[in-house]
């Protein structure tokens, strides 16, 4: 199910971003996931703290997964990012990216400081392969 | 069915955008109630950055004592209280803050500022400590040389310095403590660079201990309890009236704040400010204004504090909040700080520096967005505020958001 409402989101945002409106409202509360855009990586993205207040540093831990046999892929750069398109901004820092090992990956540094859409994104390269995902969801004001 | 709904979806868009504000009645939405909750109570204030005697109640009252000093000015006449005027919620009425001479900024209340991040109207600062420290030594402030407070403070509170923070230097020896030497530019920087390393040591730490002292005190006066606070905390029970305490006016205000007027995007949390900066491309001052660049400007002179967090006299710590943080965001451009809204009806001027002198000015601009900003961009949110907004009940739902201070520590000592 949760799947199924992570696809539609994504492919509300590749066809017209500024105008997603998932029926469901998601919240940055714990993993969220689904399929990258090519269909080469699957991404699971857990935020630290569990469900991070507005203005407060938190981390991301991305897990990647090989699109078709789901299985850990290590060695790439990945790196997560959030914006805000209805207000034509992302966060205020910059995050650090670094390889954690077994297929996870670490962003440190992110802040979100504005209550409301957020769009949390993320992009995954190894030598041969490239893929990214967009997660709609709702930061609530706290 | 469908060209039902469309019109009926237009009506209430129309309604929104454009009805007078007696027509968006009706109980409080899931969201709107959610948001009302997250707006009260003012929680205690978080951890002291580097400081620790923030709760230290003798170190609250030698900063009490300091706070109403107009010793520690050049001219004898000036202290804090003097622009963080107890009987106007801690502000002044002055468009910018007057004292030796005239600044660039209007002094905004105190009250709640031990919960912020960032201090100052473009962020300066990243302590309350460290903030107090930037007005004693401003020549267009309290304008004295940093040897001098240190001086007047071990000479004027020396048993309640050392009680707080052990036995305070000798700074009798002028060769080695120069009367005018400071690192501030105004003052004799030379002198303050002939003087040894240890011994500009000596004085940074009791200037520091200035500061957090004036932390200790500012961490003891908490934002009273509102009309609006009152009405939260009866929402909170399940009376959707509110209990009565706000006028019907001031219900319709809060329903347009959350909703069609967009002031909570930025006005959130109990102290109704995300503590971050933006750019509203506020019309440019009749007076050069140096600092205009706001954000950009204000995190650059932050870097440069050696009593910022990880800086030269205030070694240690992560301090993520910097670590981060991008010193080349667009948006920071001519931004400034969202003040807080807690007493926002004692505390004008308005605006970082006094653009505007009534409440009902400040809602005027943001419905009529005249002109265009003259450093970076205005922040797109604002092109989401209806030129109909009413403000009328905007006006009655802020004025909600002010109480008298009945506080021991707002007094003289």
């Amino acid at each position: 199910m949760r799947g199924w409402r992570v696809a539609w989101i994504v492919v509300l945002l590749l066809g017209a971003c500024d105008d997603a409106r998932p029926a469901e409202e998601v919240r940055l509360d714990g993993v969220l996931e689904g399929a990258g855009a090519a269909g080469r990586f699957r991404f699971e993205m857990e935020p630290d703290p569990g469900s991070p207040k507005l203005g407060e540093i938190f981390r991301v831990v991305t897990t990647l997964r090989d699109g078709a046999t789901s299985a850990p892929v290590e060695g790439a750069e990945v790196e997560v990012d959030a914006t805000m398109p209805h207000h034509g901004h992302g966060m205020m820092t910059v995050p650090e990216h670094r390889e954690l090992g077994g297929g996870r990956y670490e962003s440190r540094g992110m802040k979100l400081h504005m209550h409301g859409r957020w769009v949390l994104s993320a992009t995954a390269r190894t030598g041969t392969r490239s893929d990214s995902i967009a997660i709609a969801f709702e930061q609530p004001p706290r | 069915m469908t060209g039902t709904w469309q019109m009926g979806a237009a009506l209430i868009g129309l309604c929104v955008l454009g009805c007078p504000a007696e027509e968006l009645g009706g109980p409080w939405s899931a969201r709107e109630r959610e948001l009302i909750l997250s707006l009260s109570p003012v929680p205690p204030p978080p951890p002291s950055r580097g400081n620790p005697v923030a709760d230290d109640p003798e170190a609250a009252v030698l900063g009490h004592r300091l706070f109403f000093d107009p010793r520690l000015s050049s001219t004898g006449r000036h202290a804090c209280a003097s622009c963080h005027d107890p009987t106007r919620a801690f502000a002044d009425d002055k468009a910018v803050a007057e004292g030796k001479g005239r600044a660039h900024r209007n002094a905004p209340s105190i009250l709640g500022a031990p919960h912020l991040t960032f201090l100052g109207w473009d962020g300066s600062s990243d302590s309350l400590w460290s903030q107090a420290l930037l007005p004693l030594e401003d020549p267009r402030e309290m304008g004295l040389a940093r040897t001098d407070i240190a001086r007047r403070v071990v000479h004027d509170h020396g048993p309640t310095y050392a009680r707080v923070f052990g036995a305070a230097p000798d700074l009798d020896d002028l060769h080695r403590f120069p009367p005018l030497a400071s690192p501030h530019a105004g003052h004799d920087a030379e002198a303050w660079a002939r003087m040894r390393e240890e011994d500009r040591a000596t004085v940074d730490e009791v200037f520091a201990n200035v500061g957090r002292a004036l932390e200790a005190y500012q961490r003891r006066l908490d934002p009273p309890e509102t009309a609006f606070d009152r009405f939260v905390g009866a929402l909170r029970q399940g009376d959707e009236t509110g209990g009565g305490h706000l006028p019907p006016a001031a219900r319709r205000g809060l329903r347009i704040f959350l909703g069609p007027g967009q002031c909570v995007q930025c006005h959130h949390g109990p102290l109704l400010t995300d503590g971050e900066f933006h750019n509203l491309g506020l019309p440019p001052m009749r007076v050069p204004d140096p600092a205009a660049l706001g954000r950009t400007a204000g995190l650059a002179t932050l870097l440069e504090q050696p009593f910022r967090c990880g800086g030269s006299r205030h070694p240690g710590g992560e301090c993520a909040h910097l670590r981060y943080l991008d010193p080349k965001f667009e948006d920071f451009v001519g931004a400034f700080k969202t003040p807080s809204l807690r007493h926002v009806a004692q505390t004008g001027p308005y605006m970082h520096a006094g653009h505007f002198s009534s409440l009902a000015e400040v809602l005027a601009f943001y419905r009529t967005r005249p002109g265009s900003a003259s450093l970076g961009h205005r922040a797109l949110l604002l092109e989401q505020i209806p030129r109909t907004l009413p403000v009328a009940p905007l006006v009655a739902f802020l004025e909600s958001l002010s109480a008298p201070l009945d506080d021991p520590w707002a007094a003289p000592p």
